[in-house]
């Protein structure tokens, strides 16, 4: 695997996962995310493993605007000239977002799994419209169906989603490849310790699926497989049924 | 991204402690979410006998995250790692360059915090001491006190504490570590059979300083002349790296526990240790392994642990001076007969060396015995205690979930002056786990 990649949200979880396996693969990695300190910390250790470049470059996408994210991707390109992947995987979600509570942190919510994704992800798309690329946003299953719980952070996985098959359809003639990752519970620190409905995936492991996918021509992926039929069944329901359900 | 802080139970490697805690697994310092209303203590890989890192109603810190390597110094023999990276995978990124930890316990998953806060042993303690000897700088944080850099020249006195202080300084948020230079990625590896313990005693004695490990695994479950018949393992590394000695992915296949019913009882103990030594003596005596798994003699057992169930197992570990080692094997000799206990395993290593503060080490024949968990085994583990006691013996209180305070203070002479010493360094008690509390310290 040749060319360089950008992981926006690299510090943990399944941004730092994928650092770890891009870098098995050679693939100099760009790691953007607010913690620039852990960054430092992951470079030093990726660049001792696997011998690769590594740069850090610490964005914040709660406070990040247009011209910031502009900014932003005329650095990630001087810095790897031959930048072909791009990943957000960065999200936020609190235990307050549940019913209308979420409208106390729906700006924070919104910001972080939306607002900045979008504005980045277009601005990449504009700056590698001409060359073979790769534009990967992670979603999740709560985008599924809406529901009661995390209501702020499912509608703003949703407008990402929307934002990035706009994209994929605004860029359609060029070599650019948009795609979406519904993830379902990960092994992560928003977990530990939890006991959830379904198994959590190891977040390498979902990378290594990422990876592996990188040269599909389809959009929407969903990670473990089966979360492809569980969203099938949930889209069946009808509403009278589903509108008790409480999951 | 904020960690979660969720409500869960954590049990006790050996599965005779159960706590119901709060867990969080933070990413970043800034992220730890101290709640000074709840009592703290970080977690490794989880994988300590005595429920070193859990507290009823306590707050459990699951440091795994912080596994990254951040800088090796080649020709010094130096790495600066965070503390919960496991031994394995350091091993994996070490071993090709010539260098390895030279203090290594039993499990690649083990995390080198771990290692530190309880001042581990390997195999051959006798000849490269315990962890202590082998850590440069430690890097610690504690809530109050904020982040504190120390060394044996800096900070000395919390560094000295930090180190088998059961994480009651603070967090360790990495370390600098010396290394061992290693001749080759192999590991010659002689398993010589022995017909009794004396034997088993008198060949590691000879052996001892001829190879690099020397370690055995005995039956207890035999009488007469055949007691603690089995294989000494005598290990040496071989010169030269070879290509095909590769890595390996290190899977902890310890997690999740098995928790249905036992598999283990007096009985099949017996069976168990003979099927052991007869499929051994269908090996070849001498062979040569991967230094990456060969590191790690549990790896590939886990079978075993899994075979208690949910009641799981006892570990009783002791040091014996080499002059009461007969008389006392002789009196345990003896419980076991009477008590009529089922020995899943009996090993027997060498140790050299003094205590420091309440860490296991000592200068004698060093030996481990595991049971299946019941009301007798703690009967007979409590009349293990007096024979310890009596033979002055020395007990591992990191694999005893059941020893207490008085047996500790009896083996420890450093007992008091450790107690004083972490009560001075963190007044407001607020790392706690439930082994703190059971040792009342």
């Amino acid at each position: 695997m040749k060319g360089s990649a950008i992981i926006i949200g690299a510090s943990q979880g399944l941004g730092r996962a994928l650092a770890y396996r891009l870098a098995e693969h050679g693939t100099n990695c760009i790691l953007a995310s607010r913690n620039e300190e852990g960054l430092w910390d992951m470079a030093r250790d990726l660049t001792e493993k696997h011998k690769i470049k590594v740069v850090v470059l610490p964005v914040n996408l709660e406070t990040l605007d247009a011209s910031g994210a502009a900014k932003f991707v005329e650095q990630s390109c001087i810095e790897l000239n031959d930048l072909d992947k791009v990943f957000v995987t960065a999200g936020y979600v609190s235990e307050a977002d549940d019913g209308p509570g979420a409208k106390n942190i729906l700006d924070k919510t919104n910001a972080i799994n939306y607002r900045g994704p979008a504005l980045l992800l277009s601005a990449f798309s504009e700056k590698l419209k001409d060359q073979v690329a790769t534009l990967a946003a992670v979603s999740s299953i709560a985008a599924i169906r809406p529901r009661g719980k995390n209501i702020g952070y499912a509608a703003s996985k949703i407008a990402l989603e929307y934002h990035v098959k706009g994209l994929a359809h605004f860029f359609s003639r060029q070599s650019l490849r948009f795609q979406i990752y519904r993830v379902g519970y990960m092994d992560t620190g928003m977990s530990a310790g939890k006991k959830l409905a379904f198994r959590k995936e190891d977040p390498s492991r979902v990378a290594t699926f990422m990876i592996k996918q990188l040269g599909s021509q389809k959009k929407l992926f969903y990670y473990p497989r089966y979360w492809r039929f569980i969203a099938w069944i949930l889209g069946l329901i009808p509403w009278f049924i589903y509108k008790k359900l409480r999951f | 991204m904020n960690p979660a802080i969720s409500k869960t139970v954590l049990q006790s490697f050996d599965k005779t402690v159960s706590c119901n805690c709060y867990y969080e697994r933070p990413g970043e310092l800034a992220e730890l979410q101290v709640r000074h209303d709840l009592p703290l203590i970080p977690r490794g890989g989880g994988m300590s006998y005595c429920s070193a890192s859990a507290l009823e109603g306590g707050l459990t810190l699951d440091m795994r995250s912080f596994n990254r390597i951040l800088n090796f110094d080649y020709k010094l023999g130096q790495v600066k790692v965070e503390a919960g990276i496991c031994i394995g995978e350091l091993n994996n990124f070490l071993i090709p360059s010539g260098w390895q930890l030279p203090v290594l316990p039993g499990y690649p998953m083990i995390t080198v915090g771990g290692c530190i806060a309880f001042n581990v042993h390997g195999k051959s303690q006798y000849k490269i001491g315990l962890f202590m000897d082998w850590i440069e700088q430690l890097t610690i944080y504690h809530p109050l006190k904020g982040e504190l850099v120390c060394s044996a020249t800096i900070n000395e006195e919390i560094f000295n504490l930090t180190i088998g202080g059961m994480g009651f300084t603070g967090i360790i948020v990495n370390a600098t570590l010396k290394l061992k230079k290693i001749a080759g990625n192999q590991v010659q590896i002689e398993a010589r059979k022995v017909g009794n313990i004396g034997e088993a005693v008198r060949l590691m004695k000879e052996k001892a300083y001829d190879y690099d490990y020397v370690y055995s695994w005995n039956n207890f479950n035999l009488s007469g002349r055949s007691f603690g018949k089995g294989i000494v393992y005598l290990e040496k590394i071989k010169n030269g790296f070879t290509e095909s000695a590769k890595p390996v992915k290190f899977l902890n296949r310890l997690y999740p526990p098995r928790q249905g019913p036992p598999v283990l009882n007096r009985f099949t103990t017996y069976w168990m240790c003979q099927v052991y030594y007869q499929l051994s003596r269908l090996k070849p005596v001498s062979a040569i392994q991967n230094l990456y798994t060969a590191s790690f003699p549990i790896y590939g057992k886990e079978v075993y642990y899994h075979l208690f169930g949910k009641k799981g197992f006892r570990e009783y570990q002791v040091i014996f001076p080499h002059q009461n080692w007969e008389q006392a094997m002789s009196s345990i000799r003896e419980l076991i007969r009477v008590y009529k206990m089922g020995i899943a395993l009996a090993s027997l290593k060498f140790f050299k060396g003094k205590t420091h503060h309440i860490s296991f080490s000592g200068e004698g024949v060093c030996l481990a015995l595991d049971i299946p968990n019941n009301q007798t085994s703690i009967d007979f583990f409590n009349a293990l205690d007096q024979v310890t006691i009596r033979y002055n013996g020395i007990i591992n209180p990191s694999k005893d979930s059941r020893a207490g305070a008085a047996l500790v203070k009896a083996c420890y002479p450093g007992y008091e002056d450790f107690k004083r010493a972490i009560n001075h360094y963190d007044p407001q008690r607020l790392f706690v786990s439930e082994l703190r509390n059971r040792l009342e310290l």
